[in-house]
Formats: structure tokens, sequence, C-alpha cells
């Protein structure tokens, strides 16, 4: 008993946290595992756990790529298509919340385009893609994200791209809004111009909105981007990895190894963006 | 620098907040404008910072318009405006940006207002980490930084609590006779007025209008509980309270 006490209270609350984590993950895999004893399609973790290994040291039976090859090859997309969904949302949320002019333009625009699913654009994407492939922008475009000239891997970017831009855009939109106007004030008694404003006022203030933006849009760029590569054309990707060890007879485990790959990459983004959040922010 | 309103008028969708303001103050003078809640004291410092437009009138500086001196005017906030995102040395520094001042002199001359003030060791520390009274201080400091001609402030010790705001009256009461500045100063405390003003215009109640120009014969440093003070006091409050009652 005296032990178990020991293991509820001692030391910091960090580690304490960390005890909780261990405990509620060892509470999930035997779930997990009584769950599989009753459910034979589903592996077992130690199944997961062997599948795993094989997976990363060995790699699968279709293309010989490792898992964490696919892994990255998915990485290397979202991230072509989450900078440019970026660059353009940042700039073009700072216009929309600072000018009542571009809201009125553009707001109908954005409301209606907002809600249709990123993967809805899949289609259309392959069929203009298809058709512009061989003009010089296309081939530029795709020259630049060193994506060749495939097809599926510009729709795959231009998906994540649809993905990340709404989340970014209407952060940043909201963070330019709630600025205070009493540093707009300050600004304008020391004579700023706007352009000074909006550098030394609006972005620096609607910093904390932006990140945020920028870290949902990563994760659903994330999501895109493994249901873009199911869709097929693609050669690599971890959504392809999935739909290929589905396709060959169901190899449960190796599914499953794949979905976990997708879900700790997604952990480990969005911790870094909070890191990156707390460290710049230590203001807020 | 002299500051001057001719017939200020400021209309809000045809409510008048603001009804023919006319005064001058004289160069140097510390004059403090004192009306109840609501009668427009904010507006009239936030069309003469060129912050708003007046409706009707004309504001004029040393004899020009407004537009030739936006540079002249410093401006310190009620609740106080601080960048969150800057630090201390980095807040007081930002209209000497803007001015376009190099790096390393406005970090000099930063540094020296900030010691004015007396929050040196505090350089580095973000406005999250200090006091109502230390925030204050920075915006003080940061408004004076650039050196303005006419300091308008806006009951910048309203949010403070008692005893901070008798040291920081003390303090800026010091800083003025130091520096020298004409400042318009707005707040609804009547002994802060005439612990620090040469002059007190009192205000009705909306629509704001000057009611009296009060100049204050007293020596300075002030002695806040002295009879003339208490009477006068008694005065401005009696006054002050027609006026309340009048809004009702």
């Amino acid at each position: 008993m005296k032990s178990s006490y020991y293991f509820w209270t001692d030391i910091s609350p960090k580690w304490r946290e960390r005890k909780f984590r261990v405990v509620s993950l060892v509470i999930f895999i035997v779930l997990w595992y009584v769950l599989s004893l009753w459910i034979r399609e589903l592996p077992t973790p130690v199944e997961t756990a062997t599948t795993f290994y094989q997976l990363i040291t060995v790699g699968e039976p279709i293309l010989g790529r490792t898992l964490q090859e696919h892994t990255l090859a998915s990485i290397k997309i979202v991230l072509k298509g989450f900078i440019i969904g970026t660059v353009i949302a940042i700039p073009l949320g700072i216009i929309i919340g600072r000018y009542k002019l571009a809201e009125n333009l553009l707001n109908f625009i954005v409301e209606t385009f907002r809600p249709i699913p990123p993967l809805a654009w899949i289609p259309l994407g392959f069929v203009l893609f298809r058709g512009l492939k061989e003009t010089g922008w296309f081939q530029i475009i795709s020259h630049l994200l060193g994506l060749g000239t495939s097809v599926a891997a510009m729709v795959q970017v231009f998906v994540v791209f649809v993905g990340a831009f709404f989340p970014i855009l209407l952060n940043t939109i909201q963070g330019v809004k709630a600025v205070n106007p009493i540093y707009i004030d300050v600004a304008r008694t020391f004579g700023a111009t706007e352009r000074e404003i909006v550098w030394k006022i609006v972005i620096p203030a609607s910093f904390p909105n932006i990140i945020t933006g920028i870290r949902v849009g990563l994760g659903v760029g994330w999501m895109c981007v493994v249901a873009a590569e199911m869709i097929g054309g693609s050669s690599s990707g971890v959504g392809l990895f999935i739909w290929d060890m589905y396709s060959i007879g169901g190899g449960s485990a190796e599914i499953v190894c794949g979905m976990i790959a997708i879900g700790l990459v997604g952990y480990i983004m969005n911790e870094v963006l909070l890191f990156v959040q707390r460290r710049v922010f230590k203001w807020s | 620098m002299e500051l001057t309103l001719k017939n200020i008028t400021k209309t809000f969708d045809g409510f008048v907040a603001l009804e023919n303001i006319t005064f001058t103050v004289k160069e140097g003078e510390f004059v403090c404008i004192v009306g109840p809640s609501g009668c427009g004291k904010t507006t009239l410092l936030r069309i003469i910072a060129g912050l708003e437009e007046p409706t009707k009138g004309e504001i004029l500086l040393d004899g020009e318009p407004l537009s030739h001196h936006e540079r002249d005017i410093g401006f310190v906030f009620q609740e106080y405006g601080l960048f969150p995102w800057r630090n201390v040395l980095r807040n007081v520094e930002f209209g000497l940006e803007i001015r376009g001042i190099p790096k390393e002199e406005r970090t000099r001359i930063a540094k020296k207002y900030i010691e004015m003030v007396g929050l040196s060791k505090f350089e580095r520390n973000y406005p999250h980490e200090l006091s109502g009274g230390m925030k204050q201080r920075v915006g003080i400091a940061r408004a004076l930084a650039v050196n303005p001609k006419l300091l308008l402030m806006d009951e910048p010790f309203g949010a403070l609590d008692a005893q901070m705001r008798n040291i920081l009256q003390e303090e800026l009461a010091n800083l003025w006779m130091k520096e020298k500045k004409t400042v318009l100063y707005v707040t609804h405390n009547v002994d802060e007025a005439i612990f620090l003003g040469d002059r007190i215009l009192l205000m009705t109640a909306s629509p704001g209008r000057i009611k009296e120009d009060i100049t204050l014969e007293l020596p300075r440093p002030r002695d806040r509980a002295s009879p003339e003070a208490t009477a006068l006091r008694k005065r401005i409050l009696e006054t002050l309270r027609e006026e309340i009652i009048k809004s009702l």
C-alpha cells in the first residue's frame, strides 16, 4: 500500500502529470487487448508492436518502403501545401480583418468556399491539373515544389492547401479584428503611418491568433493528405500505405500501424507549435 | 506650446457630446479639465490629439492648425496602452522608432526616460509583469521620450489605488516642474486637479461645455490639506454636484 501511496503523491506536479499519461496509456492498451480478444480482426497490441517494428526496420511487402519513408513523403506534401496556405492566408486575413472594404468584397466568397470539404476538391483538382499538365506554369510550379510531373502529388498539395488555408485565414481575421483599438490609438498619437500600424501593431498583436490558426491548419492539412493519398495516383505516403495494406487483403496490424504513425506525427506537429507559441508569447 | 481651441463642437449621430468649447492653454501651463463622467472630457482630448475630428471648430497650436504639429503631441492613456509584446525598453522606444531615430540613440533616450520614472531595473520586463503604477510610469516615459511640446493626459491614474495615485501625482508634479511641458490633464478627481493644476476648467454634464475657468494661486509643491485647497475643493465639488444632479 505504501508504494502505491508514493506513486500518486511524490515529487513535482510535472512528474505526476507524466505518470497520469503512463497510467492512461496502460489502461488504453489493456482495453485494446481485451477488445482484440473479442474482435478477431483487430490486431492485439503485441502483434501491432511486432508489425510496427517490422515496418520500420524491413518495410512493407508491396513497394518495400519503410513506414517512416512513407510518413516522410506525406510530411513533405503537407509542408508544401501548408506553407503555400500560410503565405496566402496570413496577408489575406490581415487585409480582410483590417479593411472593411476588403471584408465586404471577400466575405461572401470566403464563407461560401469554406464549407466545401477539402477532399471534395480532389476530383476537380485531378481534372484541372491533368488539363494544365503540359503548360509551362504547371511545370514551373511543380518543379519548384519538387513534385516532378506527378498530377496526383499536385492534387495532394492542393488539397492540403485548401485544408490549411481556412483555419489560418479565419484565425488571422479574428486576431486582427480583436486588436485592442487603444494600441492603434497609441501608435497614431506618435504619428505612425498605416503601414507602421500594420507591421508594428496589428501583426504582433494578432500573432497569438495567427499561431493558433497555423496549428489548426497544419492539423487539418495532415488529415487531408492522408485521405488524398488514398484516392490514388500517388506512389508513396502513409495514406497510400494504409490503402495498399487494405487492398492486399486486410493486413489489419499494418493498417493500425499506419494509423498510429499518423497520430504520432500529428501529435508531434502540435507539440512543436505549442512549444513555439509558448516561447514566442511569454508576454501573453 | 500654446494650445487654442475655438468653438469645438462634436456630435455623434445627433447626440451633442461637446458644445462650443473655447479655451487657451499657455506655454508651460498645467491645465486640468474636471467634469462629471460622460461629459466628453475624453472625446475632447482625443480631438486635440487628432484621434477624432471635431464636427465644428478649430484647434491651433502656436497659432497654426493641428495638422502641422501632430508630432508635437504626447498622449498618456488611462488604460496605459502598453504593448504587451514589447518589454519596457521597447515600449518606450516605440515613438522614437516611428520618428526614425537610429537604434542606438533611441535606446539611449529611452533609458534616460525610464530612469526618470524610476524603472531602470525593469527595462527588460514585459508589461504583464508590472503593477498598475509601474505600467503608467512606462506610459508616461513613453509619451515623454519623443519630447512632445504638449502632453495630453486622460485620467492617467484613474485605475490606481489612492496611495499609488498620490505618489504618482507627486512624481508627475516633480517631472513637470523639471520638464516644463504644456500639459492638459483630464480627470474627474477634484483633489488631483487641485494638486496638479495651474488652472482648472470645469465642464458641464452632457453636452459638455466649459462652465468655469479657475486659476489656482496656490504655491508649489502643493499642500493637499491647506485651507485654500480645502475651500477650493468644496466649491468645485458643489458645482460638480449641481451638474451631476442636472444630468440625472
